[in-house]
């Protein structure tokens, strides 16, 4: 008989007891905890629930959030859940064990401890600003704790967020040691939006000004060319999601490019509200009588940022045909072509590169998760809630303005904290578009309820008997409950196995 | 006298001499309708001397005296043994063997007479499970067995999705039943069902028990045809057979289409529908259907009939010293859908060699073929037929495709989009020894091989479909063509010892076997990536672009399983009858102190009707026997390495290059165990009237135990759950078996009903649960106190009629308005929320039922297979009964049949563009999943052999079948197949009914 037919060992994975012994060991498990960050799609489709996107296909979970018609069991309030915590617990594995890795190196274990401690800081931004009360775990729990923890108010998540970052950020080196490593300025910056999510506006304004200080970061010079394979790594890149073609891919050129281009994946697109939000390039709203705003050519002589951020009429796409969305066009794009061409009429256009046209699912771009233009808006804003308005709040928003290929004219006049106010998030809506802030934003700012709800409009067009015409979606109605939806349903499963679990309000 | 010897070798003058006293006997041999049987083997009993009847079932044969016995046997019937004594001429009628088998029962490394067994065991006859046309062993079980459940949900040629469950659901992993041919283990789908002389289903745990730690579903035991000794006995079976679609769900009238849009569409936005009054009657009165075309047409245009053809050929006999059997057998099998079929080729060869009265050897082997061809993504077809593929022409005169406004058209998934080609290669060798030590002491030993081969090439291909009026738009584009090719071969080595005494002294009978067995399995997989190749036909994986596009990936695993086992069978008086069995066995799937585990059974049965009292009850009730018997069996079925803490390996970038990761993603349970299953049975069978009526009744109870079940965890753990030990499931249930059968002069009936009742019930859950899987579409629950996989959703109360009503009545919605469900608040919280889910009845029938019907009359006869399941629901989802809210299919039920203000009792909610706030999981959606089914329907005529002989036949059939030609079933209203997957959208390759035209000859 021979012994070993019941000792079958695989040779197909590694086994725990051999783990935790090396540095490399350290190094290997850190790593595990970046591939939390947020997928192309996840990241995209944040802004595409708010006011200025709109989920093409409507069968979709974030078309029915969009509706209102959600609930506590619907599948991305659960997984936006699971994944957050799945990426704490890959880093309270590390921190629970990095410490049994024999190594002289602590320099090197040290700044792992900061970035993981940053990357799990992330994962509860999300958590928080989504769900409020959420179950703070710091180690690594048995089945059983698992199933009674309670949820932590809000308040002491920011807080535990806020402690983690700050003591991050002296582990963390100003450089990092390889491109898309957790830097002391990703520990700050990130500490600047969650102070800046909490309401703590004079601590928020401190913690963008400590990274402003750092002298590390620069606006890139071109807003165009921002999300290109060129602009990677750039200086104004404080954190991204690091990808590489074939082997670490996303596919946010599928997700979003119009139909035209590559069809049938087509995943969001913008709204009427989100192009009406660029100013005319003179720096005054469409809606100025004075601003020169002409509604039958209403795309032109607007803040660039416009263009280089959506496809409207016109715009030349990647594959070199010109933008035609006008039903009927007979392009790939005309409005009602199929179920993935736009209903609005736009596209967005931020990291679609002609490069991933051959292969439209293996794009190798980062995504960017922080960069410095949201530093200096973040100071700028805080500086204003605060009430602080002074000279570098103008400074830090003409910086953003003046960027070369966009600049839009300087504002030279501290107006009232309302007039700023104003400015600051118009800014910061144009500024950001897409780039997975915007949901987050109109929640912390109460303005959901009035931004979003009603009929969807999109791109206003002359039809062939000359009218102008504004398209309207038939049969979509966005709903926004005050009384409910700040706030996510706490998901219903996990309340099934956790009852300890309460549930928001009005859900 | 010149003695005659109608085969085998000249004698030499000596044995000429020896044997004086010659008697030559001749007669002839015929079948229980006086039909000559041609080939029957008639020997001397003792010798290898012999002959067989010819073309009219005439033999002739000298015997040495008038002591002399003949044995006479032939493939199919009783052998008969006669002595000569006196006579000359013998004429023997011979019977078919159906009695014969049903009295020996094959169970568990054995065979037993059937009035001796104890346990619960039901035996099919080879002969039953080929009546109907099947493509399989499965759909040839189906409605057989009582006890057994079989559900057909389609699948494509060459391929299965059938569901066998053995009394109930046991547990909430793996519950198919163990499947051991002659011996080792082996799968259903592999075996030709012509080649099964017999199946036995093994029930209980004193039947199971044997098989121990994979016994816990129950067992199914197949033994395949050898031959006899005699002259070459060659068969043909062929036949032909079109396929159709079951069920084809109609779609509503253009005109009807449209209105229902309009209301919807007004309904969702307040405003007026999306087309105008002109467009509907410029469409509705369109002749041009190129320019206008209908509505889904799918089921007309992309299903089709497919023929299927079958031709097996046997070719067996030989001597009592080497006999063979070799069977071959070729099917083909086109598919309803395009590019869709299967080729089936095998081969079987079976020898015994009896080297001396104490020595024997067998050795079988067995190769099987299965090359399958189906489109690439053969869901997508059946998918695209009900969605996103509304209106568009399916090709246009020009032999072009039509591109919906989505961008599809089924048949250009069906066609252009690539293929799937599998080939499936199975190999299986079997060696038997068996060592007949001193009387009643005997060793067999037994070294099996399996090798399972599958090689897969999926490849997608670049197309690109053009608008027809409009040529310069492409309308769909698929610019890339792919390849990925993947080889898995599994290696499976069975070692089976076993040591058997049998007794009798006195009225005791005792019977002891101890038995060893060991299986190692090794699995490995290679899969390979690559796309760009230069065109479509170009399909050579070296030949697609080398770049870091390309990929590849593979596996390898092993687990292996040791068992001892016993069984000793005491009898008195073959009155009184007790077994006992045991199992002790040894999984590599667990680990350390949990690794072994011990299953015991114990039965018992007293035959009544052997009591002298029973007395004159006999001529009525010849055969009473109770039976009862307790016992443990086991399941194993979790994933490797589930005890062991492993990390996986992942990848990130940092600065363009990658970066490895290891993290554990799934917990560890080191203290992973077997789960158990304790069964009880008790059982009675009985013989009416002479054996013309049989009963026989079950009522079981089993209880399953610390149930191998991945257990959801919350998500604050952050870890994929790993299998744990926990709770209970209960199935109790009660089994009947009435035969009958009867012959009126040259009439005969036959008829065989079974019938079962399951009730499934999840006991304990350790503390934990309730486990809801599923969504808003089809949404389940397994809880405590119900059975496992029920549906779970909202119960409703009609639908709303008056905007007062709403405001009185809480909602799930805002903007709710006349016409939509009313959904009950069950918690009373004033609010729908999740919380008022509640249990809405069981996926998984109750009642299981079969009957099988013979009925002959001179040469013809006609068998009728019925079949069923009830006490379960279904839930359909998907466009199908989704009123056109996405523009996918939409079903002619709804036809005038929703609510407007002016049929406010529709039986269906008003219609919504966009929007399935009235078709979340819910009681209304829910529909009787019950069904009695005419499965199969044969007629047989049985050419007279005063033809058959002239053409050098020896017997000729032909017959024609049908199947499911018959269905009652409330799901028959939408066209759907009753014994389709219970929550399905019905996007899956459907089940067919058969036609068939078959001719079975004998040489």
């Amino acid at each position: 008989c021979n012994p070993d037919l019941l000792e079958t060992i695989p040779n197909d994975r590694v086994s725990s007891e051999i783990f935790w012994k090396t540095e490399k060991d350290a190094t290997l498990a850190a790593n595990a905890v970046y591939t939390y960050l947020e997928t192309a799609a996840n990241f995209t489709n944040w802004d595409a629930m708010s006011d200025i996107g709109h989920v093409t296909l409507m069968w979709r979970e974030e078309s029915v959030i969009e509706k209102g018609a959600y609930d506590a069991t619907y599948g991305k309030v659960l997984n936006e859940w699971n994944d957050a915590y799945k990426g704490i617990q890959a880093a309270n594995a590390f921190l629970d064990n990095v410490d049994n890795v024999t190594t002289s190196n602590t320099a090197l274990i040290d700044r792992l401890k900061g970035e993981v401690r940053t990357l799990r800081a992330y994962f509860y931004v999300k958590l928080a600003i989504l769900y409020g009360d959420v179950p703070l775990v710091t180690k690594s729990m048995t089945v059983e704790e698992s199933r009674q923890i309670t949820r932590t108010p809000v308040a002491q998540i920011w807080d535990f967020i806020s402690k983690e970052l700050t003591e991050a950020a002296a582990l963390l080196p100003t450089t990092p040691t390889e491109k898309g490593r957790v830097t002391k300025g990703a520990a700050l910056a990130i500490n600047a939006r969650t102070l800046l999510y909490a309401g703590r506006f004079k601590d928020a304004a401190a913690a963008a000004k400590q990274v402003m200080d750092l002298n590390v970061y620069s606006l890139y010079p071109s807003y165009e060319n921002l999300f290109t394979y060129a602009a990677e790594n750039n200086a104004e890149v404080i954190f991204d999601k690091q990808h590489v073609k074939d082997i670490q891919s996303n596919n946010i050129f599928s997700l979003t490019t119009p139909n035209s281009v590559f069809p049938q994946v087509n995943s969001f697109v913008p709204t009427k509200q989100a192009v009406d939000a660029y100013r005319m390039a003179n720096g005054k709203e469409i809606t100025d009588p004075t601003s020169g705003f002409d509604p039958k050519n209403p795309y032109a002589n607007r803040d660039p940022r416009l263009r280089y951020s959506i496809y409207v009429l016109g715009s030349e796409l990647p594959n070199g045909k010109t933008y035609d969305s006008r039903p009927g066009s007979g392009t790939g794009d005309a409005i009602g072509n199929s179920e993935n061409s736009t209903g609005t009429g736009f596209n967005t256009r931020k990291y679609l590169n002609k490069d991933d046209m051959v292969q439209p699912n293996n794009s190798g771009i980062n995504l960017i998760l922080m960069r410095y233009a949201e530093v200096l808006l973040i100071y700028a804003e805080a500086k204003i809630e605060a009430n602080e308005l002074d000279p570098s709040v103008l400074a830090a928003i003409n910086q953003v303005r003046s960027r070369p290929d966009v600049k839009m004219p300087a504002i030279t006049t501290l107006g009232s904290q309302a007039e700023m106010r104003k400015l600051v998030r118009n800014e910061r809506q144009v500024e950001l578009a897409f780039e997975g802030l915007r949901y987050f934003d109109i929640r912390r700012w109460r303005i959901a309820e009035t931004v979003v709800p009603g009929i969807l409009y999109g791109m206003t067009y002359t039809n062939p008997a000359g009218q102008q015409v504004t398209i309207s979606l038939p049969a979509f109605v966005k709903v926004f409950n005050k009384d409910r939806d700040y706030l996510w349903p706490i998901p219903q499963r996990e309340r099934e196995l956790n009852p300890n679990l309460t549930q928001n309000p009005n859900w | 006298l010149t003695p005659v010897w109608a085969s085998g070798p000249p004698l030499s003058n000596h044995e000429l001499n020896q044997s004086r006293a010659v008697i030559q006997v001749a007669g002839r041999v015929t079948g229980d309708k006086g039909e000559a049987i041609p080939g029957v083997s008639v020997v001397l009993k003792g010798t290898t001397r012999g002959t067989n009847t010819d073309a009219d079932g005439a033999y002739r044969l000298d015997v040495p005296d008038a002591s002399a016995t003949l044995v006479f046997s032939f493939v199919g019937y009783a052998s008969q043994e006669m002595v000569v004594g006196s006579r000359t001429t013998i004429n023997i009628q011979l019977a078919p063997d159906e009695k014969a088998l049903g009295e020996v029962v094959v169970v568990g490394y054995s065979t037993i007479k059937k009035e001796s067994l104890t346990g619960a065991v039901a035996a099919v006859k080879g002969t039953d499970l080929i009546k109907r046309t099947t493509s399989n062993v499965q759909q040839a079980l189906q409605g057989q067995v009582p006890g057994l459940t079989v559900l057909d949900q389609g699948a494509g040629p060459g391929k299965t999705n059938m569901v066998m469950r053995i009394r109930g659901i046991t547990t909430l992993g793996a519950n198919e039943p163990l499947v051991i041919v002659d011996g080792i283990e082996q799968r259903l789908g592999d075996i030709n069902p012509l080649d099964i002389e017999s199946v036995s289903v093994l029930k209980d745990a004193s039947s199971t028990a044997i098989y121990g730690s994979r016994a816990a579903n129950g067992v199914v035991l197949l033994t395949t045809k050898r031959a006899a000794a005699g002259k070459l006995a060659i068969s043909y079976n062929g036949y032909y057979a079109l396929q159709n679609s079951n069920n084809n769900p109609v779609h509503m009238e253009l005109a009807d289409y449209l209105k229902l849009q309009q209301i919807a569409w007004t309904n969702s936005t307040g405003g007026p529908g999306i087309y105008t009054d002109a467009y509907i009657q410029e469409y509705l009165n369109a002749t041009d259907r190129l320019k206008y075309p209908l509505p889904n047409v799918w089921y007309d245009e992309v299903l089709r009939t497919a023929p299927q053809m079958n031709h097996s050929l046997s070719v067996s006999g030989g001597t009592e010293s080497i006999r063979a059997l070799l069977s071959v057998r070729y099917q083909g099998q086109k598919g309803i859908i395009p590019n869709s079929d299967s080729k089936i080729g095998e081969i079987r060869l079976n020898t015994d060699y009896q080297l001396s009265p104490k020595l024997k050897f067998g050795t079988d082997v067995n190769y099987r073929s299965n090359n399958i061809l189906s489109p690439i993504n053969e869901n997508d077809v059946f998918n695209k037929m009900l969605q996103t593929s509304q209106w568009t022409v399916p090709r246009y005169p020009d032999g072009t495709y039509g591109i919906s406004s989505d961008g599809y058209n089924p048949l250009v998934s069906a066609e252009l989009a690539g293929t799937a080609r599998t080939l499936d290669e199975y190999l299986f060798g079997n060696f038997k020894g068996e060592w007949q030590i001193v009387k009643g002491l005997k060793f067999t030993t037994q070294i099996g091989a399996r090798i399972t081969l599958t090689t897969g090439k999926n490849y997608a291909n670049s197309y690109e479909v053009r608008d027809y009026f409009n040529p310069s738009v492409i309308r769909r584009n698929v610019p890339l063509n792919s390849l990925t090719e993947n080889r898995n071969d599994v290696r499976e080595y069975t070692l089976n010892n076993l040591l058997n005494y049998t007794t009798n002294f006195g009225d005791h009978t005792v019977n002891v076997l101890a038995g060893y067995s060991q299986i190692s399995n090794r699995g490995r997989s290679l899969s390979a990536y690559r796309q760009g190749f230069y065109s479509n036909g170009i399909e050579s994986i070296g030949s697609g672009t080398n770049d870091a596009t390309k990929n590849n990936g593979g596996v390898e695993y092993t687990w292996g399983l040791r068992s001892y086992f016993g069984r000793v069978n005491y009898a008195y008086q073959d009155k009184y009858l007790f077994e006992a069995n045991g199992r002790y066995d040894g999984s590599s799937r667990f680990l350390g102190d949990n690794r072994y585990s011990f299953f015991p059974s114990v039965s018992a049965g007293w035959r009544i009707s052997e009591e002298k009292f029973w007395g004159d009850l006999g001529q009525y009730i010849g055969e009473l026997k109770l039976r009862g018997s307790w016992g443990k069996t086991g399941n194993q079925a979790v994933d490797l390495y589930s005890g062991l803490a492993t990390l996986s390996l992942g990848v990130y970038s940092f600065n363009g290059l990658p970066a490895q990761t290891f993290q554990q993603t799934r917990i560890a349970n080191q203290g992973l165990t077997w789960e158990t299953t304790t069964q009880s049975n008790v059982g009675i069978d009985a013989q009416f009237l002479n054996n013309r009526f049989s009963l026989s009744v079950d009522y079981y109870n089993k209880k399953t135990d610390d149930i191998l079940l991945t257990l959801p965890v919350p998500g604050t753990l952050g870890l994929l759950p790993a299998p744990q030990n926990a709770g209970r499931v209960d199935n109790k249930g009660w089994e009947f078996t009435v035969g009958a059968h009867n012959k009126f002069g040259q009439f005969g009936f036959d008829a065989n009903l079974n019938f079962t009742i399951n009730h499934n019930n999840v006991v304990n859950l350790a503390g934990t649960g309730p486990y809801i899987t599923g969504g808003n579409e089809t949404r389940y629950i397994t809880a405590e106190g119900y059975p496992i996989n029920s549906f779970w959703g909202y119960r409703t109360d009609g639908l709303f009629q008056t905007p007062e009503e709403i405001q009185n009545y809480p909602t799930m919605r805002t903007g709710v308005m006349p016409g939509d469900v009313k959904f009950l608040d069950l918690n009373g919280d004033g609010k729908i929320t999740p919380l008022d889910m509640t249990y809405l009845g069981q996926s998984f029938p109750i009642y299981t039922f079969g009957s099988n019907l013979n009925f002959s009359y001179k040469n013809f006869s006609l068998s009728m297979l019925f079949q069923g399941t009830a006490g379960h629901k279904a839930r359909i989802g998907g466009a199908i009964i989704e009123m056109g809210i996405w523009g996918g299919f939409t079903h002619k039920l709804i036809t005038d049949n929703y609510w407007t203000p002016d049929n406010p009792d529709a039986r269906f909610p008003r219609p919504l563009k966009y929007d399935l706030r009235n078709f979340v999981m819910a009681d209304r959606d829910l529909m009787n999943g019950s069904y009695l089914r005419l499965k199969n329907i044969q007629l047989m005529y049985q050419i007279p052999s005063t033809l058959t002989k002239r053409v050098g036949i020896g017997r000729a059939s032909v017959y024609v079948a049908t199947t499911n030609l018959l269905t009652f079933a409330s799901l028959n209203e939408w066209n759907v197949d009753p014994e389709t997957i219970p929550g399905g959208r019905t996007e899956q390759y459907p089940q067919t009914a058969l036609s068939t035209l078959g001719l079975n000859v004998q040489f």
